[in-house]
């Protein structure tokens, strides 16, 4: 009987616009002191910022900003469901342990995301395995992990919207940002 | 349950307090039944008499819970042949003819000052028989709520299982506003998405919001400072504190059935695990110890198990483990990935989240018997949650581009999609059931 489609629309009203009471605001501070240097309150990932960005640091001049140079890739891709870092990325890494070495002042931050497959809370695991396996790597060539920030934000915040390969092969990925 | 309840000296959830909370925002909610069982109890619910007065259509109410659970044919008020109310004789004849098995009658009084009575009363047709009544002395913020819970009565009395309309669901929703930007809240509204009322919003993401066993707070995920922590809300003083902000990840809360501790995953000791925090004390307590990612804890309703996701062997999969600790066992064998696993409330079944080749769908696994079913055959289904009753299951799923809240019945044969206009949606979550009134 009820196999017909039967479609309510219902009117819901959310009420009375309130001075919403302080508890419930988020501050958006860091209190971890884990923040990059450039005031990474600002670094929001997924920004379109691309994958050469001549960033600069005020203290050592520019880096990472002529083609070529494996410094300007901030961003390591993954294979979907997975933690291990590609062989094409070695290169990168390297560069950017090598930095580090060179800059004991530098702390980095590895951020690690998913695409949207798979659940929210697996994902945000999985992001990160991710941003952990690009730790490992650095601590191995020479890194002090206490130098090195791993955080994950799974799938919540994609570089790309769209539901196919393309856009999700963009969206495996460990931002690593200074 | 008495057979009066007097509702105003109960404080409400959601009161006062919460009133603060409230945004300025309209929404279009829109629920469309996809699948019902095919014959459906006939039900007739008349117009309650003396309904103009009060500022909510009760017998509308029921009448929409009722068609939602899809186990009803709800017959259209259209075709009444005499319009009883509490204190009429009925005609049982009438609804005979229509092929009614039951019907609902009522009655609202306005009792001045904000209050009024409403009385109840459920007929059986083919015995010609009442099967019983409700008389309800309220203020008209409760006059909804008085609905679902005849709503409840009428689903207990024809098909024997608990109703669980007088209950509350918990979502987030996304409003994405360019340029990486955002706007995320969370809400928690009635079962029937009316009433929903904002309890958190933030720049950063929310994932995960999670219901105590008592229904008064909220434990959830929070990004706002840059990276994921575990706060606990009240959600009647709106009060909340950071439970968990430990090194790495901070995610998945479960609460165990008596409320005292919870369950989550975190990377603190660098690698995703599961740990048991006692509530009053905060000391957590790591559960698992292996290399691979262990997220997304669920306790067994006796409160002696834990399920969680692990892909431990390859691909994430669903494993038990004592919740004092020992080695995990794998419950799942089916499907390439199975993930976000929790008990029904009778501890009968698990429902999770499984990829198949057609995409991610909404699985149950039968403990007893092992059979494993797939009940949904959408694409991109989430964050599944039973209704304390057992009979439906609450998840997330794409619709047209748009994150959209489905349920769909244990036994699969009844799909809907709930939508909501604004945004999208995801993480709902199916709250105990409501105590008092």
């Amino acid at each position: 009987m009820l196999n017909k489609k039967f479609l309510l629309i219902v009117l819901v009203a959310f009420g009375l616009a309130g001075c919403a009471a302080d508890p419930m605001k988020p501050e958006g501070v860091d209190t971890g002191g884990e923040a990059a240097p450039g005031d990474g309150a600002e670094a929001i990932p997924g920004s379109g910022d691309g994958d050469i960005n001549a960033m600069a640091i005020s203290e050592e001049g520019q880096f990472g900003n002529y083609p070529g140079d494996p410094l300007s890739h901030r961003r390591i891709f993954f294979e979907y469901n997975s933690y291990s870092v590609e062989p094409a990325a070695q290169a990168v890494i390297e560069a950017h342990a090598q930095y580090l070495v060179g800059h004991p002042g530098t702390n980095i931050t590895l951020e690690g995301h998913a695409d949207e497959r798979g659940t929210r809370e697996y994902n945000l695991a999985l992001g990160e395995k991710r941003a952990e396996a690009v730790a490992e790597l650095m601590s191995a060539l020479g890194v002090d992990r206490n130098r090195i920030v791993t955080t994950s934000y799974g799938e919540e915040k994609p570089l790309e919207l769209g539901h196919n390969e393309a856009a999700w092969s963009k969206n495996r990925r460990v931002e690593l940002i200074y | 349950m008495k057979k009066t309840t007097h509702m105003s000296l109960v404080k409400w959830l959601g009161g006062l307090g919460l009133l603060l909370f409230l945004t300025t925002a309209q929404a279009v909610l829109t629920i469309e039944i996809n699948r019902g069982v095919d014959a459906g109890i006939a039900v007739a619910i008349v117009p309650f008499h003396g309904n103009a007065a009060a500022p909510q259509d009760l017998a509308a109410i029921v009448n929409a819970d009722l068609t939602r659970s899809g186990r009803f044919d709800t017959l259209p008020k259209e075709n009444f042949l005499s319009m009883p109310g509490a204190n009429s004789v009925i005609s049982y004849k009438d609804w005979r003819l229509l092929k009614a098995e039951a019907v609902a009658v009522g009655d609202v009084k306005a009792l001045g000052g904000d209050r009024y009575q409403v009385d109840f009363k459920l007929y059986d047709v083919l015995r010609q028989t009442q099967l019983g009544g409700y008389r309800y002395t309220v203020s008209s913020a409760k006059l909804r709520r008085v609905a679902h819970k005849i709503s409840d009565y009428i689903y207990e009395k024809l098909t024997g299982r608990k109703g669980a309309f007088d209950t509350r669901i918990a979502y987030v929703t996304a409003r994405r506003l360019g340029k990486g930007k955002a706007t995320y809240q969370l809400w928690v509204a009635d079962s029937d998405a009316y009433n929903a009322r904002n309890v958190l919003t933030s720049k950063e993401p929310i994932m995960s919001p999670a219901w105590s066993p008592d229904g008064r707070k909220l434990a959830y995920v929070s990004f706002e400072k840059k990276r994921s922590m575990i706060y606990v809300q009240n959600l009647s003083s709106g009060n909340r504190q950071l439970v968990a902000r430990f090194r790495g990840l901070n995610s998945a809360p479960a609460w165990s059935p008596d409320g005292s501790q919870l369950a989550f995953s975190s990377s603190k000791d660098g690698n995703p695990e599961i740990y048991v925090m006692n509530l009053a004390t905060k000391q957590p307590r790591r559960l698992t110890r292996h290399r691979s990612i262990d997220t997304e804890p669920a306790w067994s309703p006796d409160g002696r198990s834990l399920i969680f996701t692990s892909d431990r062997a390859g691909r994430p999969q669903i494993y038990k483990m004592s919740a004092s600790g020992g080695s995990p066992r794998r419950l799942t064998f089916e499907g390439k990935y199975n993930a976000r696993a929790s008990y029904a409330p009778d501890g009968t079944k698990i429902v999770m989240v499984t990829q198949n080749d057609s995409g991610f769908h909404i699985a149950t696994l039968d403990q007893r018997s092992g059979r494993f079913k797939v009940l949904t055959g959408t694409r991109l289904d989430e964050s599944p949650s039973f209704a304390p009753n057992g009979d439906m299951i609450l998840y997330a799923t794409e619709k047209g581009g748009r994150g959209v809240m489905a349920a769909v019945s244990a036994d699969g044969k009844v799909q809907q999609t709930l939508r909501v206009q604004s945004g999208d949606v995801r993480e709902p979550s199916w709250s105990p059931f409501n105590r008092g009134l």
